[in-house]
């Protein structure tokens, strides 16, 4: 009860909490009601839940429409109330069609919106399916922008920024939604290059100054960059296999032509983590990182990579054929995992060390599917979306109440001990530490995974990457304790700013979220209980089952690691007075860590700048001159020769024209003579 | 009322220019005027070609609404014109983007009214001949007759270095314009007795090495129409000194008509030597594409940015073009479409940044989007549409073509091109990606672009032609139904004729049957 109590002080008092209450009730409402007509269905074939898939995304496509065409005439309640109805909508339906799924044969709910195109033998329907692996990804990311959206009317300061947040978040949502329940390759893509928009949109546009222009200036060069690699590969597969069906990618492996699959796979897979901004590809992350909490939050707990982690599971049957791609999945996950954790703990930014460990997490799970550990890393995804959501929203709640203030050592001194905060990010830090109850039992899976390697990468990379992991672990255990001492284990000052009733809720709820995803990695005789539950998608072929099940050894390294960096950030800074930690400038190896190993300016001057320095001298050189005067000026300087040549002949001369008279007679009987007409 | 009996065709093509005559009566000082009956005429126009579209049948591939009259006997010389799925669009998309560009004109020309309402009636004229004609020389006149407006827009309404534009305008499409003459009347006489009907260019009697030179004329003179690389320098030039809604009309129509070209006349005419062309044209089409794209993004001038990137995208549909398989070839023609809407749209928009400016240099411009919020909104989709971003109107194209280029056993070499096309494709849209931001953000270091006020009604023009982007990318089925029908068409010809015709002829057994079978139908 102590918990409730200090949450009620620190509230803005009775009247303005009562704010939210008609939009609490009227979203609890709409949920019932939802929930209602849901029990109501008849699982017939041709029953009319076969019409509703679409509904899931365009319920926030359509609320985001309305905020941002009407937003400014309503009060800012109504944009709320819109936007928390439209993905309580998304997210009850999704949870009834996932239901409803799994009691199908196929276990899947499909509709066939309307034919898109069909031109020659590609015919492509603008169709949604969802199974069980689509709708719990789903509902892992709608429950992000849902809370991401109550956060957000907390922390935003003026009403026009706040329906421009909610307008992005709707739109990320149905971005999110139309890629995770796509029937078919094409509308995928087209959620998932509609999510590089809004992810620039939503870096660039909600806080205009010229970090945000930059990041997202980074954001979509490398979103885009990740698009086309994977809309080449895209291309690939559906010009060899000639289907564009989703399901019917395991029947794509019997019609393969290895020669194709190879580079298709490797371009897929190289355009994931170039979009998900898995190390060295992170520049986006980093400066992003360096913005408000929301749009964080929401790129990282369900952004490209989470979205990256579900296509690896999707494609997992064709990753199985192609070890080559998997040892790429691996090296690149493990690579990508070590480089982000190392780069956490150099930071002195609360959030940019956040978004490093997620990224560090989520090449765990890239390096998961690369060592065929797929339930694995669906589960490591899903616990991770949820457990870095708590945190960053934790992280928001926490700038906002210190009056925006974000480095660590700072943050200390302020001496944060609200409870409610508290507990819920200790209990967050822990689930990305590895300690029960989240992200848990799939971290010693994959660990474990790395050092049996039965499938995907080289036998000689298995000891190396298996240790490479558990060091990982024990380094995400030292920076989670790490952060949480400095930040919450000091003396108590002033806060500068009350915390807000509607930031403070969604973190509470993250946190009950976080901590229930350990539920459903609880293993069972068949696997984990998720395992069982979520992914029956991925039974067919069975190898993508692999490893779902409890792993001894991979359970103790990954307790041990974590058990060792729990004891060694308790030892180093559990005890410190917030001051402890001197406040100077980085130096030597620390500060090329701080700054991310400067890796935004070593890809500007790689590729950008020579990419445009080259345009330049195209643009101005190459096509002024050498096109110009090749094309142009050459023929103009010849024609203009051959006049004045032909002038200086006109002397006026009598015997001049003769001569030339002459000549010409010569040359005429030579050409007769050679084309046959006279002989002899 | 039956529509077929209505000479539809021909009141199309020649209301723009009768309109242009009668417009010649009016007097200068009346602009409203002028304007409002540039914008009756075109917008009649539309209209008509909206009726057409009504009746037309997209399922039909072959010539619809085909009208005929014999002009000059002794030379076999006929008023031949005809629609089929590949040009309906065409001159759905010229109707559209005339009154549009009147629209928009409105606040951007300030002197010759007349004489630029004139001739953007005459070019609209005239572009419709090219897409209707069916006879290769009333072709070549409407296509002589569309460089004169053009040559006008330059010199008339240009910036200060008109004269070298102009002169490089006319210089690169009249000479290679003779190229296409001299070919069509070789062609006229290898034809026999087909006359100089495109439905019968197939049967040609020529010499092999002959047909080489009519080809390769004809190919110049659509490449560099269609501004493929390396002849795209006039393109670039001409849209940097051009009155912007010109420009909107060059970008958005004109180019296209050299790739339409290429289609109509070169390909049926030559189908083995296109085949055997054909990989030199992607490779061209492919360079020019990223060449393009890179230069793109070292440009300082917002419309020679614009310029280079539609130059790119032209390469693009040259590819699939080339790439000769249905998907490819819709996917082509469907680019072209969206392009044409896009670009002239981007065009526009371009248009009120430099006005509200008073210049183009992307390193000089302020944050605009703070004071034009509304164009940020259009900026988004025309900008997005033209890039081939998902929803939009350039993704299906893109798709289409790219999906025809990786399709094995098409063009040798292709699935390395279609690689390269990506790679391209991807610079294009860091291209327009740089410009977007540099349009909307500008220099942080100046103001905010306040200079000139832009009105509502300039950002209205642009709306319809945004909404257009839109309904192409989300249904995109509504319009690629023609272009995929007659695409079928043309693919199953060319490759029957390819593969049937003998060494040194066009195939003309195979043809001469499908031409028969199509007669059949009809």
């Amino acid at each position: 009860m102590d918990f409730f109590r200090e949450y009620s002080k620190v509230g803005r008092g009775p009247r303005r909490e009562s704010r939210y209450a008609p939009i609490l009730a009227s979203s609890g409402a709409f949920a019932l009601a939802m929930i209602w007509l849901a029990l109501r269905v008849k699982f017939e074939k041709d029953a009319p839940y076969s019409h509703w898939p679409a509904l899931i995304p365009l319920a926030p496509l359509a609320a985001s429409t309305l905020i941002f065409f009407f937003g400014r005439f309503m009060p800012r309640a109504a944009s709320i109330i819109i936007a928390v109805s439209a993905m309580t909508f998304s997210l009850i339906l999704n949870l009834a069609l996932w239901f409803i799924a799994s009691r199908l044969d196929g276990g899947t709910v499909l509709q066939e919106v309307y034919t898109w195109a069909a031109v020659g033998e590609m015919k492509i329907d603008f169709a949604f399916s969802l199974d069980a692996l689509s709708a719990v990804f789903a509902a892992c990311g709608i429950a992000a922008g849902l809370l991401c959206g109550v956060f957000a009317a907390g922390v935003s300061p003026d009403k026009r920024t706040h329906n421009r947040a909610l307008v992005f978040i709707c739109l990320f949502e149905a971005a999110l939604l139309t890629a995770l329940e796509a029937s078919n390759l094409p509308v995928f893509f087209a959620g998932f290059s509609a999510l590089t928009l809004c992810s620039y949109l939503m870096v660039g546009l909600l806080r205009r100054d010229d970090e945000s222009r930059l990041a997202s200036r980074w954001q979509i060069s490398l979103s885009l960059t990740g698009d086309m690699l994977f809309m080449s590969g895209m291309l690939v597969l559906l010009a060899q296999f000639g289907s564009i069906e989703m399901s019917e990618m395991s029947l794509w492996v019997s019609m393969m032509d290895s020669t194709w699959l190879l580079p298709a796979l490797m371009l897929v897979l190289v355009g994931l983590a170039v979009k998900s901004g898995l190390w060295p590809f992170s520049s986006a992350v980093a400066l992003t990182a360096r913005l408000d909490a929301l749009p964080n939050t929401l790129l990282l707990s369900a952004g490209p990579a989470f979205l990256s982690i579900y296509v690896m599971l999707r494609f997992g049957t064709l990753f199985l054929h192609v070890p080559a791609a998997m040892t790429l999945a691996a090296i690149l996950g493990t690579v990508s995992a070590l480089v982000c954790i190392l780069l956490a703990l150099s930071q002195r930014d609360m959030g940019r060390s956040l978004a490093y460990a997620a990224m560090s997490q989520y090449g765990f799970a890239f390096a998961a599917a690369g060592f065929g550990a797929f339930v694995a890393a669906g589960l490591h995804a899903l616990a991770l979306s949820l457990c870095i959501l708590s945190l960053m929203l934790g992280f928001g709640l926490l700038v906002h109440i210190s009056g925006g203030e974000r480095n660590i050592y700072r943050l200390s001194q302020i001496g944060l001990r609200f409870a409610p905060v508290r507990y819920a990010m200790l209990l967050s830090f822990m689930a990305l530490a590895g300690f029960p109850f989240a992200a848990y039992f799939s971290r010693g899976q994959i660990i474990a995974a790395a050092l049996s390697v039965e499938i995907g990468p080289a036998s000689w990379l298995a000891v190396p990457m298996g240790i490479t992991l558990a060091l990982i672990s024990c380094l995400t255990a030292f920076l989670a304790f790490r952060l949480y001492f400095t930040v919450f284990a000091s003396p108590a000052l002033q806060a500068r700013r009350p915390m807000p009733f509607a930031a403070g809720l969604p973190l509470l709820a993250a946190t009950v979220l976080c901590a229930s995803a350990a539920v459903l990695q609880m293993p069972d005789d068949k696997g984990s209980l998720a395992a069982v539950l979520l992914f029956p998608a991925l039974e067919d072929p069975p190898q993508l089952m692999r490893l779902g099940g409890f792993n001894t050894f991979g359970l103790l390294l990954s307790v041990a690691a974590t058990l060792l960096g729990f004891l060694a950030a308790r030892k180093t800074y559990s005890s410190r007075t917030p001051l402890s930690e001197p406040l100077r400038e980085s130096e030597g190896i620390a500060k090329i860590f701080e700054k991310e190993l400067y890796l935004d300016r070593a890809l500007y001057r790689i590729f950008s700048k020579p990419l445009v320095d080259f345009g330049r001298i195209l643009g101005n050189f190459a096509d002024s001159w050498i096109v110009e005067s090749a094309m142009v000026r050459s023929v103009a300087w010849l024609a203009r020769s051959v006049g004045l040549g032909l002038s200086f002949l006109q002397s006026g001369n009598v015997q001049t024209y003769l001569l030339l008279a002459v000549a010409g007679f010569f040359v005429l009987c030579l050409w007769l003579w050679q084309a046959g007409i006279i002989t002899g | 009322m039956e529509i077929e009996g209505l000479h539809l065709l021909t009141l199309i093509v020649f209301l723009p220019l009768a309109g242009a005559l009668v417009l010649g009566m009016l007097p200068h000082s009346e602009s409203a005027l002028l304007r409002g009956f540039g914008l009756a005429i075109s917008g009649s126009a539309f209209l008509l070609a909206l009726l057409l579209w009504s009746g037309f049948d997209p399922q039909n591939p072959a010539m619809q609404f085909t009208e005929e009259a014999r002009w000059i006997p002794a030379c076999g010389i006929s008023f031949r014109l005809g629609i089929d799925g590949v040009s309906m669009p065409f001159v759905l998309l010229a109707t559209f983007l005339v009154p549009m560009a009147l629209l928009s004109s409105i606040d951007t020309l300030s002197r010759g009214v007349k004489g630029f309402v004139f001739c953007t009636l005459l070019l609209e004229s005239a572009m419709l001949g090219i897409l209707t004609a069916q006879d290769i020389f009333l072709f070549y006149i409407f296509w002589e007759l569309a460089l004169i407006p053009l040559f006008f827009f330059v010199t008339a309404w240009g910036r200060s270095n008109r004269s070298y534009s102009a002169v490089k305008l006319f210089v690169y499409l009249s000479s290679t314009s003779v190229m296409m003459l001299l070919a069509f009347i070789f062609l006229q006489a290898g034809n026999g007795d087909g006359g100089n009907s495109s439905a019968t260019l197939r049967n040609l009697a020529l010499d092999p090495q002959m047909q080489k030179w009519i080809f390769g004329g004809m190919l110049i003179a659509f490449a560099a129409h269609a501004a493929v690389f390396p002849l795209h320098t006039w393109l670039t030039d001409a849209q940097t000194e051009m009155e912007p809604a010109a420009s909107a009309l060059l970008s958005g129509l004109f180019i296209k008509l050299g790739a339409y070209g290429l289609l109509r006349f070169a390909l049926p005419a030559f189908p083995t030597l296109f085949a055997d062309f054909a990989p030199f044209l992607a490779l061209a089409a492919v360079a020019g594409l990223i060449y393009c794209s890179l230069a793109a993004l070292g440009q300082k001038s917002l419309r020679r940015m614009a310029a280079f990137i539609l130059a790119g995208q032209m390469g693009l549909a040259v590819l699939g073009i080339s790439v000769m398989n249905v998907e490819a070839l819709s996917g082509a023609i469907f680019l072209m479409i969206s392009s044409g809407v896009s670009g002239a749209a981007l065009f526009m928009i371009i248009a009120l940044i430099e006005k509200a400016n008073g210049h183009d240099n992307v390193d000089r411009l302020g944050n605009s989007i703070r004071a034009l919020p509304f164009l940020g909104m259009l900026l988004v989709p025309a900008a997005l549409g033209l890039g081939g971003f998902p929803g939009l109107s350039g993704f299906a194209g893109n798709i289409y073509l790219l999906y025809g280029a990786f399709a094995p056993n098409t063009l040798p070499g292709s699935s390395a091109l279609a690689f390269a096309a990506c790679f391209g494709l991807l610079l294009l849209l860091a291209a327009l990606m740089l410009m977007m931001q540099k349009m909307m953000a500008g220099n942080d270091r100046l103001p905010p672009a306040e200079t000139a006020r832009v009105g509502l009604r300039e950002h209205l023009v642009i709306v319809p032609m945004i909404v257009l982007i839109i309904l192409m990318g989300v249904m995109p089925s509504y319009f690629i139904k023609g272009i995929s029908g007659a695409s079928v068409k043309i693919v199953e010809q060319y490759r029957s004729a390819a593969v049937s015709a003998p060494d040194g002829m066009q195939g003309t057994d195979s043809l001469a049957v499908n031409c028969d079978n199509d007669a059949t139908e009809e």
